[in-house]
């Protein structure tokens, strides 16, 4: 029954948070800031509470199957936007996030299987891990793929000389930099040990650590991609610019990929 | 009493009036019914600004005075407002709302001009006054509102916010100048000074005009060939250069080479072919125009800002009003006056308030030096301190010092016990020194001390104790009679005379003994338990008759017997002290006596017009005519003999 209730209110707190949100970057008020704040923290809380009650009424994490995935996906996602963005006294961003959150969790809480059954594969620890730290990995590519959007929207205002609507409302080029490489960097890292993970568990699940599966190859693609910019940044000083396009090119790889295999490809890596 | 306000239209530009014209122009406009004026002086407008208890005639007056004064022959009324439209209008007027960039500051520097000057030639009075406080503290804090302050509209503050959004700390960045002129550099330099930048270039294709302004700015001179040198860290461009070919083939191979650094480039002439460098990722430049529309962005938002302002000038309109009619209209801090002389010292005690500086109060006896004294304290920021207040004549030379310094225990005879001195008690307040000229001359040397170094000694203690205390003296001895016989120290006499306030004696200010009397009257019904409301004609006259040799405090004891004695609800000539009664209509010296006589004939005058006026049913016109006086004379006569002016 709560978890039901629970299931509805999730996404429509985060409609709320950004509509607040979405008020605030408008008309910059005072007031709209305070109640997107309050309210986006109440949306985060709420979507904790709905992960644990699900794992107390399943017995596992959340991770049975696509949607309870995207979810737990998505709660990795505010939580890094809360703390890497809105924690550091920026809100205009807020407005971006919380609606894509609104979306997905939407998506989620509708065609989400609560008694979905636990793959037998996912009962591994190891795996379990890995697919966690792969979730936080993406979602962090995804606070960085909305920086770097950001950051072309005002560089190029800038640069084009027309200041004007984002120049009011973004934060500054070099802030975006930062927030930008420093969500490519934290993605990095969770993926980096996430594939390390799995190919442990690869190891005792196909006796391999490697296969030549095409989900495996575009995700150590996307690897790549993310590799570079932060080789770029640190040994050859690239300019926020290049970090914002490899970071929304890595992003966009990972969900066309991620699609199209789905859709096309049935190989070793998946679960159904 | 109503506020009006004018707006005139001229060809030429009033700004350049001379301050002989404007002199003239007050002392016309103060012939007239107007009893406040203030006259503001834009390009090619003219506002006056008018306090009349009636607004017949000021129109006609105020043309003909502008006309006259100002040699101008084609000038008209572009625009009256009444009451409530003439505060609307003051109020947006003083927060800049009509300036070309909306909110500019530089109207309020020109009100406070103008309200100097009108002071200067005696316009102004307590309502204009107020009004100009009020309208400044509005003003002010308006241009603290973040709104404001978010929708920037000069160009240093531009180049400053579109650096901060390129960046987000600017405080690292080197600042390049391409310019010539110093009026067009110094204050960038003081706006990048305040945000905490500060290395400053200057690169000027002739060396050494370059070099001459860089001393003077603090700036650093560059030539073409040190550009490689200088330009290896972030750097703000701010190219002012007309023709900036020679400069630009320096620059950019530089920019090209030191890709690791930000250059923001700001450029003031920009050739219609330019089409910037957008190939260098880290070089961005802005020009002028797009600043310029980043300004008129923001002073569309200021408009739509000032346009919700209305609210808040309706507050101020309000408080205006209830200060107009309530009692306090007159009083500042307890001083009671509707004298112009006073208002002008209200003035200066406001403005001195704020400031530690030294005031020296003259006057004769009972014209209220302390209340001034007590009015300076209350409106510094000393305010919660003490006030302490020493009579220096009342007490005897010989323990003056024990009082003034303090001694420690045991440094004389009685001394049982460490006593602090009224200096030392203070500290972080204001002294009030009473009776300077009376301090005998050991006294004044420590005084000296302690205005000029700020610190004491007690009386046995060799150490100095540091002081923070505001001294204000006051004297009823003429101190350079008192310095030409040797009583008094000269040096000192400049120490405390740093400022010095006047205080007419109140025969001075025969318009505020009425004033006064009735403030007595309500403030001893008070102490009293009495319903004292009105005086009698006679006491009246016996009130403005008499010489008052003690002034205000002389009027303060004869309201107070004067309320207790009372049998009735008014007073009677019989409630007068018996020195004042005879003053009812026959004053005791031949010199008051024409003085009386005289009053006596205009009384006559006055109760002529007035019958005439009521005759007439206050159709002035008329009046004049039967008179066979000009109306502007009329207007003065009743003004003069404060007739009203209701009609029936």
């Amino acid at each position: 029954m709560v978890l039901w209730l629970i299931k509805i209110v999730s996404p429509l707190s985060y409609l709320v948070s950004s509509y607040f949100y979405l008020r605030y970057f408008i008309n910059r008020g005072e007031s709209d800031k305070t109640w997107a704040k309050i309210t986006d923290t109440m949306a985060i809380l709420l979507h904790g509470l709905l992960l644990i009650l699900l794992s107390l009424h399943t017995g596992h994490l959340p991770l049975a199957e696509p949607f309870q995935a995207l979810t737990t996906f998505m709660f990795f996602f505010a939580t890094l936007n809360k703390l890497l963005i809105v924690n550091k006294k920026e809100y205009s961003l807020g407005v971006f996030h919380s609606f894509i959150l609104f979306i997905f969790q939407l998506i989620s809480m509708l065609f989400i299987e609560v008694h979905a059954p636990l793959p037998d594969i996912l009962k591994n620890i190891f795996f379990e891990v890995h697919v966690i730290f792969n979730l936080v990995g993406y979602a962090s590519f995804s606070s960085a793929f909305l920086t770097g959007i950001m950051y072309v929207l005002l560089f190029h205002e800038i640069k084009g000389r027309k200041l004007g609507y984002f120049y009011d409302r973004l934060p500054s080029l070099g802030y975006l930099e930062k927030l930008n490489f420093r969500a490519i960097l934290i993605g990095f890292i969770f993926n980096t040990i996430g594939i390390v993970l799995g190919a442990c568990t690869g190891k005792t699940a196909w006796g391999t650590y490697w296969a030549w599966d095409p989900k495996l190859i575009a995700v150590v693609i996307a690897w790549i991609t993310y590799a570079m910019a932060i080789i770029g940044k640190i040994n050859f000083h690239w300019k926020g610019k290049r970090l914002a396009y490899l970071s929304m090119i890595g992003f966009t790889w990972i969900i066309f990929s991620m699609l199209i295999i789905n859709v096309y490809f049935s190989k070793i890596h998946s679960f159904n | 009493m109503n506020l009006i306000a004018f707006t005139l239209k001229n060809r030429k530009s009033f700004s350049d009036s001379n301050s002989e014209l404007i002199a003239n122009l007050y002392e016309r406009l103060r012939k007239g019914p107007a009893e406040e004026v203030l006259v503001i002086r834009h390009d090619k407008l003219l506002d006056i600004f008018a306090i009349c208890p009636n607004d017949a005639d000021l129109e006609q007056h105020i043309i003909e005075s502008v006309r006259e004064a100002l040699n101008i022959s084609k000038i008209n009324i572009e625009k009256k407002y009444l009451r409530n439209e003439a505060l609307h209008y003051f109020f947006n007027l003083i927060s800049g709302k009509y300036e070309k960039l909306i909110g500019e500051t530089a109207i309020l520097i020109k009100i406070k001009e103008e309200f100097n000057l009108a002071m200067d030639f005696d316009a102004t009075g307590p309502i204009i006054t107020r009004l100009y406080r009020q309208g400044i503290e509005f003003s002010q804090e308006l241009n603290q509102s973040p709104e404001l302050k978010k929708y920037f509209i000069t160009r240093r503050e531009a180049v400053i916010d579109i650096s901060r959004k390129i960046s987000e700390n600017i405080g690292h960045f080197q600042v390049l100048f391409l310019a010539q002129e110093k009026e067009k550099i110094e204050p960038f330099i003081q706006a990048f000074k305040s945000s905490s930048l500060d290395k400053f270039l200057i690169f000027a294709p002739k060396f050494i005009t370059g070099y001459e302004i860089s001393s003077e700015l603090g700036c650093t001179p560059v030539e073409s060939d040190q550009l490689q040198h200088y330009l290896s860290s972030d750097t703000i461009i701010i190219d002012m250069e007309k023709n900036p070919r020679q400069i630009r083939r320096f620059l950019f191979p530089v920019i090209k080479k030191n890709r690791d650094n930000l250059y923001i480039y700001f450029k003031y002439y920009v050739h219609p072919t330019f089409n910037g460098d957008a190939k260098l990722p880290n070089l961005f430049i802005q020009t002028i125009d797009q600043i310029d529309d980043l300004i008129e962005l923001h002073v569309q938002k200021r408009k739509e800002f000032f346009a919700t302002l209305n609210k808040s000038i309706d507050k101020e309109i309000q408080k205006f009003y209830t200060w107009l009619y309530s009692d306090d209209r007159y009083i500042f801090n307890g001083i009671v006056s509707r004298d112009r002389s006073m208002q002008k010292t209200f003035e200066l005690i406001r403005r001195i308030a704020s400031s530690n500086i030294n005031v020296l109060i003259s006057g004769a006896t009972g014209t209220g030096k302390e209340l001034v004294a007590q009015a300076i304290h209350q409106n510094s920021s000393r305010n919660k301190g003490r006030f302490i207040a020493v009579n220096c004549s009342a007490i005897p030379e010989t323990l003056l010092e024990a009082e003034l310094f303090g001694y420690e225990k045991g440094s004389f005879t009685g001394a049982v016990q460490m006593k602090k001195g009224l200096v030392e008690l203070a500290s972080g307040g204001t002294l009030f020194l009473d009776e300077i000229g009376d301090i005998p001359h050991l006294i004044q040397i420590k005084l000296l001390r302690v205005l000029h170094e700020r610190e004491i000694m007690r009386i046995g203690n060799p150490n100095p104790i540091k002081v923070d205390v505001r001294i204000i003296a006051a004297t009823n001895h003429n101190l350079e009679n008192l310095i030409e016989q040797g009583k008094f120290r000269l040096d000192l006499y400049y120490r405390v005379n740093t400022v010095q306030i006047h205080l007419p004696p109140l025969t001075q200010r025969s318009s505020d003994i009425i004033l006064l009397t009735q403030y007595f009257i309500d403030k001893f019904n008070k102490l009293h338990g009495k319903t004292v409301n009105s005086i009698s004609r006679e006491v009246k006259n016996c009130l403005l008759n008499y010489s008052w040799p003690g002034n205000i405090r002389e009027l303060e004891n004869i309201i107070e017997r004067a309320v207790a004695v009372a049998l009735v609800n008014q007073i009677t000539l019989t409630d007068l002290p018996a020195r004042l009664q005879k003053y009812r209509s026959k004053p005791a010296t031949s010199q008051e006596q024409s003085k009386t006589r005289a009053s006596s004939l205009k009384e006559k005058e006055a109760a002529y017009i007035q019958e005439l006026l009521q005759q007439e049913n206050m159709n002035y016109s008329k009046v004049a005519q039967l008179l066979g006086i000009g109306r502007t004379t009329l207007w003065r006569k009743m003004k003069e003999y404060d007739i009203t002016t209701q009609r029936k």
